[in-house]
């Protein structure tokens, strides 16, 4: 017989996670918006910490100092990683969006393959770029040091 | 009290012959005040279901003609159809596809932009125009999306009619409503009423109907008063899926399909020679039932016996393009690709022939009563009706029935009284007869009940003796329904009592259309009677009309109009 | 056959109440879907679960919901495809719900008429024959499949979080007109499309094609109507295709006449 227990519907951003389960386009979509958020927060960090310049010589070596630090460098690192794979997706999407590699449109046969299937060659060529502009620059973060 | 809410006209039912009147009357009056009353959502109606094509001279510059049209119609319905009704069809329906061509109807296309017809059942030139195999759904898209740039239409979707409101004359007042939303009841005041619900498919067991078909405004009409003629005929589709009973369109065989016997045999060489896989819908369901009853269809067990559909020498691209929904839904439901493999089929129930009496021009002897579409029986189909008849009947009558709304509604008709008691009176038996406590007869086991009868009582092949017992069990469920019980005493989207109503008014339709079957002594068109094999010219080329009595029938008969062609035997 | 049992976890909802997880035990046989499996419930455990069907053929789009995460019809899916121990029921995501599994599909209507999901003409009236090619035929045929279910709209993560992003549906059927050779509407539908919750708000994630029951593709349709946006907006947006001009058929020589009539006209 029925069995019951409460609950509570997912809302907002966090639907962009328990909406249910997605595919890769749609996880890389959610991996685009957080990196696209995260990198717009860093620039706004970026530009207050500079305008310590302003406060003169010795405030700015003294943050300076402070930031020298492994944990800000692997932030820093986070950071690029965002980066790459937010200009790399980007441009993916750029090309997506006016249309190219989808196809032309077409008679769907059943079992329907659509444009995800079409364009997915692009997206694994750019998480393969992704992937190789990471690895390099944490290959750079743990040799080079800094 | 019911809230009331007044418009001009009121649209009972949101398929195509619903949307097509609504479409005509937006356009023909300015500001005209349309509520569109559907107990589902708009383009969820049955129509979209209807797959193989809509019947229309369009290439008479190819060898089609008008009177070959109404020709094979007439001869289809085994000479009931009336023949002035089938000569205003002929002419109207080519303008109906065109119409919607100008709408955006995405028709099919030859390789010089004509729209492409393709053979259908009955027909004497491949004259089923097609969207695909998806027409019905093109067609209702088509219309729902013209209605968007009409204002002035009034959607009450998932509203549930229940009564039909007429006075002591029987003048339309209006209609009681519950809106499922919210469980309120609703009185929709109008002065024009279009009955635009369909057919009762859902009497039966196996069958291509939607769940959602009830025949609601056939029995609504019924109990208001108006005719039910000529119900005894109900269509059996040659192919039904196996088990589902979904519907594999005619133009599976208008395409080329074969259908096969346990024997690999093309049976259809014994039954109409001539016409083969494409005779008209009655005598292939009599040809399989023949078979499957003399042991030549295929057994598994635990499933209905069946024939099976061959259209694997058809190729794969012209499935692909032209019946693609047919793959789709059978590699979907039992797993088989049509490219490659037969499909098992069987006759299912699919259409009502019969319907609410109406003239000519849809109206019904009720003033300001108009039906159109399945609902209604304008008498086109007679005893039999040619695979894509239906689709147009639906544009056609729209479009007629829009037409005459709009100028009975020019001639400010006023709106008559509605006298309180008669509201009162539904609302009492919803909310305190069936929401109310006590019952204790389970719906569904009626409904299982009702269903098994009318597969086992009024299916292809009829007897006098089994038709009686099928009337029994009809009566026995009706009183059994007395005492029906709705658990879910909820008003919010309560479905529970929805499929309440809608078993009234199945019951009602059961025993109308099991008494008339049982008066008809003869065999014409879908009507064959073990015990009457024949066709009976001298006493039964008749109507049947059937009223309500009290508690009882009131049978009677009218003539059938013969104005181009005296009947002779009829044979494919 | 042989029956099964597969446990229907279905999410409940009644207004002004808690969401609550119900389960039932139903007996499963292959080639039940999941709609048999929902009816099975009503008729012998609980008469008060709510849901939308009708066609139970995948074409009327009535049952969308969400069946173990992913949005779908319930009558195209069938039970021991997706599992054979349990199954989840929700109600299709992105939308209100007014009952158990039956969402409030309004705000998607609504959204629909407002970009002018009809033919946008000169000549809207008339019987003379259109012409158009199967070529120009196919350029929208595929995103005028839409049986309007609500899926894609259910699982497009923008719409997840900016509910006034038109979504899917509307932004397809926008491109199923403007891309319509019979069509002039561009220019007024355009319009509708300009304002920062429509077409400039979808970052293809392509949910909408993955789920979508038809084969419509809309993530496809919607990267084809912003090409056509910006290919407008640098005046480059062409027209489709040339109408084909008709050739006079050959008349069939097999076509039987009609019979003489046999009753004399008075």
């Amino acid at each position: 017989m029925a069995v019951s227990e409460k609950t509570m519907r997912p809302s907002g951003i966090l639907r962009w996670l328990g909406g249910g389960r997605r595919g890769l386009e749609g996880y890389l979509y959610v991996i685009h918006r957080i990196s696209g958020l995260a990198l717009l927060m860093f620039l706004m960090m970026h530009v207050f910490f500079t305008g310590v310049r302003l406060l003169g010589e010795e405030a700015w070596s003294g943050l300076m100092e402070m930031a020298n630090n492994p944990v800000l460098h692997f932030l820093e690192y986070l950071v690029y990683v965002a980066f790459a794979f937010h200009a790399v997706n980007g441009l993916r999407l750029i090309i997506i969006e006016l249309a190219f590699g989808i196809g032309p449109p077409d008679e769907p046969v059943y079992p329907y393959k659509g444009s995800i299937h079409k364009q997915r060659p692009l997206m694994l060529i750019a998480m393969v770029i992704v992937g190789i502009l990471i690895f390099a620059g944490g290959f750079d973060l743990v040799a080079m040091g800094h | 009290m019911a809230r009331e809410v007044i418009h001009d006209v009121l649209i009972l039912g949101s398929g195509l012959a619903g949307l097509r009147a609504a479409v005509e009357i937006a356009r023909r009056v300015e500001g005209a005040d349309i509520g569109l009353v559907s107990k589902v959502q708009l383009m969820r109606a049955h129509s979209v279901c209807a797959e193989g094509g809509t019947g229309a001279v369009l290439r008479e510059d190819l060898g089609d003609s008008l009177d070959l049209h109404a020709w094979d119609t007439v001869k289809g319905s085994d000479f009931l159809a009336d023949q002035d009704v089938v000569y205003r069809f002929v002419e109207q329906s080519p303008k109906e596809i065109h119409q919607l061509d100008r709408w955006g109807l995405p028709w099919s296309r030859t390789e010089d932009g004509h729209i492409l017809q393709r053979d259908f059942g009955g027909h004497s030139y491949p004259r089923a125009t097609m969207a695909a195999d998806k027409t019905g759904f093109f067609e209702m898209q088509t219309l729902y999306d013209t209605l968007q740039q009409h204002g002035g239409c009034a959607r009450y979707d998932e509203v549930f009619a229940s009564r039909i409101l007429v006075n002591d004359e029987g003048r339309f007042l209006g209609l009681s409503v519950i809106d499922m939303a919210s469980g309120e009841m609703l009185t929709l005041r109008g002065r024009a009423l279009l009955i635009a619900t369909g057919g009762a498919g859902t009497l039966y067991g196996f069958t291509t109907y939607s769940d959602t078909v009830s025949g609601d405004g056939l029995a609504m009409a019924y109990r208001a008063g108006l005719a039910l003629e000529d119900t005894e005929f109900i269509q059996f589709h040659p192919t039904g899926l196996i088990p589902s009973g979904i519907l594999m369109t005619e133009g599976c065989r208008g395409e080329g399909g074969y259908l096969r016997n346990n024997q690999g045999e093309r049976f259809m060489q014994h039954y109409a020679a001539s016409k083969m896989e494409l005779a008209p819908r009655d005598i292939i369901s009599r040809a399989m039932m023949t078979e499957i009853l003399e042991g030549r269809g295929f057994h598994q067990d635990g499933e209905l016996d069946h024939l099976q559909l061959d259209m694997t020498h058809l190729g794969a691209e012209r499935i692909h393009q032209r019946l693609p929904l047919i793959r789709e839904v059978a590699m979907k439901f039992i797993g088989m690709d049509p490219v490659d493999t037969p499909v098992p089929v069987r006759p299912v129930a699919h259409y009502s022939m019969g319907g609410i009496e109406t003239d000519i021009d849809g109206a019904c002897t009720a003033p300001g009563i108009w039906a159109a579409g399945e609902a209604a029986c304008v008498s086109l189909h007679g005893a039999n009706r040619l695979g894509t008849n239906s689709t147009a009947e639906c544009l056609v009558w729209g479009a007629i029935c829009g037409e005459k709304i709009a100028g009975f509604l020019g001639e400010e008709p006023g709106l008559p009284d509605l006298p309180a008691d008669l509201v009162a009176a539904e609302e009492s038996r919803i909310f305190e007869g069936l929401l109310g406590p006590g019952g204790s007869a389970s719906p569904f086991e009626i409904r299982h009940q009702l269903r098994d009868a009318m597969d086992q009582h009024l299916g292809v092949y009829r007897d006098g003796a089994s038709m009686q017992q099928g009337l029994d069990k009809v009566r026995e469920l009706k009183a059994a329904f007395k005492d029906v019980q709705v658990e879910d005493k909820s008003r919010v989207y309560n479905t529970n009592l929805v499929r309440a109503l809608e078993l009234e008014n199945l019951l009602d339709l059961a025993e109308v259309a099991v008494a008339s079957a049982l008066a008809r002594e003869e065999s014409r068109g879908a009507h064959a009677r073990t015990d009457f094999p024949d066709r009976d010219d001298d006493n039964w080329l008749k109507h049947t009309l059937v009223r309500q009595a009290g508690d009882g029938l009131d049978i009677r008969y009218k003539p059938v109009a013969i104005t181009h062609w005296e009947p002779v035997e009829r044979k494919y | 056959m042989t029956d099964q049992t597969v446990t229907f976890r279905v999410r409940r909802h009644q207004p002004g109440q808690e969401d609550a997880w119900q389960e039932y035990p139903v007996a499963v046989h292959p080639g039940m879907t999941v709609l048999d499996g929902l009816q099975q419930i009503k008729e012998q455990q609980d008469s008060s679960l709510a849901w939308r069907h009708s066609c139970r053929m995948g074409i009327c789009g009535s049952c969308g919901m969400v069946i173990n995460g992913q949005p779908g019809l319930a009558c195209n899916t069938q039970v021991l495809d997706i599992s054979d121990r349990r199954i989840s029921l929700e109600p299709l995501s992105n939308f209100p719900v007014a009952r158990d599994l039956v969402p409030d599909l309004e705000p998607m209507f609504d959204k629909h008429r407002s970009i002018k999901p009809f033919l946008i003409a000169g000549q809207q009236d008339g019987d003379e024959p259109l012409r158009q090619s199967p070529r120009q035929l196919t350029d929208y045929l595929q995103f005028s499949y839409c049986i309007k279910c609500g899926a894609c709209m259910a699982a497009c993560p923008t719409l997840a979080s900016d509910a006034d992003f038109l979504g899917p549906m509307p932004l397809t059927a926008a491109h199923r007109y403007n891309r319509d050779s019979r069509d002039d509407g561009f220019d007024q539908r355009k319009q509708s499309l300009g304002d920062h919750h429509s077409i400039s708000h979808c970052h293809y994630a392509a949910e909408c094609s993955k789920v979508c029951p038809k084969g419509v593709d809309p993530a496809k349709a919607i990267q084809y109507l912003k090409r056509d946006l910006v290919l407008d907006l640098v005046g480059l947006r062409r027209r489709p295709g040339p109408v084909p001009q008709g050739s006079p058929g050959t008349p069939r020589d097999d076509i039987p006449k009609a019979p003489e009539f046999t009753v004399k006209k008075p």
